[in-house]
């Protein structure tokens, strides 16, 4: 219900930011600083072969905050993003299924990304970028059907080139436009559609290697409990990782801006000994704040 | 092109950018009772840590039970195959838990049980005093303090540590119940232990399964306990333990050897020196299984099969007015 309420909440202010254009909008060129927060919700999906070798799947909460400065169409970004969910195992048909096992899954990750403009193929309205993406992300997670093996933590780091192509949907002139029967007034916007392709070209990971052991478990006494979990873990440069998003984002006169995007993340972790996969996709909606010098 | 036509062909390039499937492999939920037979088969030959010292020919148990897997047969039959596999480990920390069973071994089964509440509290201490999870008073005077912990499940609080031994500072001795506890969090250990040293001691080893081969495993890594900074009792105590002592408490039992003060008497305990990790079948039931070995201070590996007392004594089923071990710890203490 408290969730149910921050969405429309949000959800509002995105629509009252929307219509409250007095002047015409412009995408900036100067040297112009946002600051944007973000909810998304959609479907995450992991699967820890150290434990199981099943699917668990569920719809994951998100919320993400970040700091742009963009600059003659350069752009340097930080993000911190943090998402919840409750998973359940993707079973086969049973004669007796009883109650699942649920997982609690929480994933957060902090990055930054530089993008460059690539003039050589700007062309009318079509824009290119490209650049590079650093990620490192952090997973807790419980399942207490798994006795010992209860609480997975794991740490991936990747360092990714990233494509950014964006299209100027801005319009400059009042008209009239008609689809079917419905007829629109449209005033001057400033609107653009983007699209981003980050592929991992270093990808390291921080997690359980062959034995799996969880809080309940003691070596040494050692009564930290982090240190009990990340004992049994080693690092590995290997795998894989993959993201893109799928940006409609449209200015306000202030130089504020909505976004709406679709997210999509995953990546692939063999470690020392088990592989480890996740994905999420995600419906974003942000709210981007031009700070002002 | 239009913008309609621009927009399209961006969702269509997002969607085909946001296939996992590319790269993952299948999904392997499966009912079939081959591949789940198999897979547990093989998650226990590449993580059990007491093939060795239980002298069990893991291949020669596939060749049995593989027999017994037969297509179409029933859920209830598969489990009983599979836990019956299991059970070939000899490990109370062996378990195959579906939803409409769980398969364990039961060690203390074996043997014969040596506590028996009703005579401690009809013939001994007619009245208990609850502080937290530890039961406890004098018992035969006021010399001696008895303290019962009846599973590491149950937590220790510090402040309950201190009540207990402030209450009994000026005893001769404390003995302390743990006969039929079966273990529970690890954690509880150290803080019982803690409380009876004087000086950061080692007191055994732990060392854990790290490869394919049945031998291999890490290095030993040292068990200690620190010294607490408050309350403590360093006069003698005695530790009743029987095979009903399992897990947590045969891990608390070996440990007790490094310390002078600390004595164990009554039976072998029950074993379960090795940790258990869980995990799940490809038709959602799940399991667990010892990975690790516990080791003592000249790295022996003897405790899964249990740790023998200091002082050997068993309690007599034909006469429920006498606790013969206990009788034996207070005569100790006197």
């Amino acid at each position: 219900m408290k969730m149910k309420s921050i969405l429309i909440a949000f959800s509002l202010a995105a629509a009252v930011q929307m219509n409250g254009q007095a002047k015409e909008a412009t995408i900036p060129l100067e040297v112009t600083r946002f600051f944007s927060s973000s909810l998304a919700v959609g479907p995450a999906t992991f699967r820890d072969f150290a434990t199981s070798p099943l699917f668990y799947k569920s719809t994951a909460l998100s919320a993400n905050i970040a700091w742009t400065k963009m600059k003659d169409r350069y752009e340097r970004k930080w993000s911190l993003r943090t998402s919840i969910a409750s998973a359940k195992p993707v079973l086969p048909e049973l004669e007796f299924t009883g109650s699942k096992t649920s997982a609690l899954f929480s994933s957060s990750d902090i990055a930054y990304q530089q993008l460059r403009p690539w003039p050589l193929f700007n062309k009318g309205k079509w824009s290119y970028y490209l650049g590079g993406v650093g990620i490192s992300t952090l997973n807790f997670r419980t399942n207490q059907a798994l006795g010992n093996s209860a609480v997975g933590i794991e740490a991936f780091f990747n360092v990714m080139a990233a494509g950014k192509v964006s299209y100027d949907l801005s319009h400059e002139k009042t008209g009239t436009r008609k689809f079917l029967w419905i007829k629109r007034e449209m005033k001057p916007t400033t609107r653009a559609l983007s699209l981003q392709f980050n592929i991992g070209l270093l990808n390291a990971n921080y997690r359980q290697a062959y034995d799996y052991k969880g809080f309940p478990e003691v070596n040494g006494a050692k009564l930290n409990p982090f240190n009990l979990v990340l004992n049994s873990s080693a690092w590995a440069v290997n795998g894989t990782r993959f993201s893109s998003e799928l940006e409609f984002r449209r200015y306000q006169a202030g130089g504020n801006a909505v976004s709406w995007s679709y997210v999509w993340d995953a990546l692939s972790a063999p470690g020392r000994e088990h592989l480890f996969q996740m994905s999420a996709h995600r419906i974003q909606l942000t709210l981007h704040f031009n700070r002002k010098k | 092109m239009n913008k309609l036509s621009y927009i399209s062909l961006a969702l269509a390039m997002a969607s085909l950018t946001s296939c996992e499937r590319i790269f993952w492999e299948e999904n392997l939920a499966s009912n079939d009772p081959r591949e789940n037979f198999e897979y547990l088969w093989n998650q226990v030959d590449r993580h059990y840590s007491y093939f060795d010292v239980k002298e069990i020919d893991w291949n020669e148990v596939k060749t049995r039970y593989s027999d017994s897997i037969a297509d179409g047969m029933s859920e209830e039959e598969l489990f009983r195959v599979l836990g019956n596999m299991m059970n070939e480990l000899r490990d109370d920390h062996t378990n195959l838990v579906s939803p409409f069973n769980i398969s364990m071994y039961e060690v203390a089964l074996n043997y014969q049980p040596n506590y028996n509440e009703r005579t401690i509290r009809d013939y001994y201490i007619p009245e208990m005093m609850h502080t937290g999870s530890l039961v406890h008073n004098f018992v035969g005077g006021d010399s001696i303090a008895y303290v019962r912990y009846s599973s590491f499940v149950s937590p220790v609080t510090n402040e309950d540590m201190d009540f207990v031994l402030q209450r009994y500072s000026n005893t001769k001795g404390l003995i302390l119940d743990l006969r039929a506890n079966g273990g529970g969090n690890m954690l509880n250990i150290p803080l019982i232990m803690e409380r009876f040293v004087d000086e950061r001691v080692l007191t055994g080893y732990n060392e854990t399964r790290n490869g394919v081969g049945h031998d291999d495993f890490s290095e030993p890594e040292g068990f200690y306990y620190n010294t607490y900074d408050g309350i403590r009792y360093t006069k003698p105590v005695m530790v009743l333990v029987d095979r009903g002592s399992y897990s947590a408490t045969t891990f608390f039992s070996l440990t007790t050897k490094a310390l002078d003060n600390v004595t164990l008497v009554g039976d072998t305990t029950g074993g379960g020196g090795g940790l258990p990790n869980g995990g799940q079948l490809p038709n959602g039931w799940t399991y667990r299984f010892s990975v690790s070995r516990l080791l003592d201070l000249d790295k022996v590996n003897y405790a899964e099969q249990g740790v023998p007392p200091d002082i050997i004594a068993s309690f007599d089923w034909n006469d429920l007015t006498k606790d013969e071990i206990l009788e034996r710890a207070m005569e100790e203490l006197r």
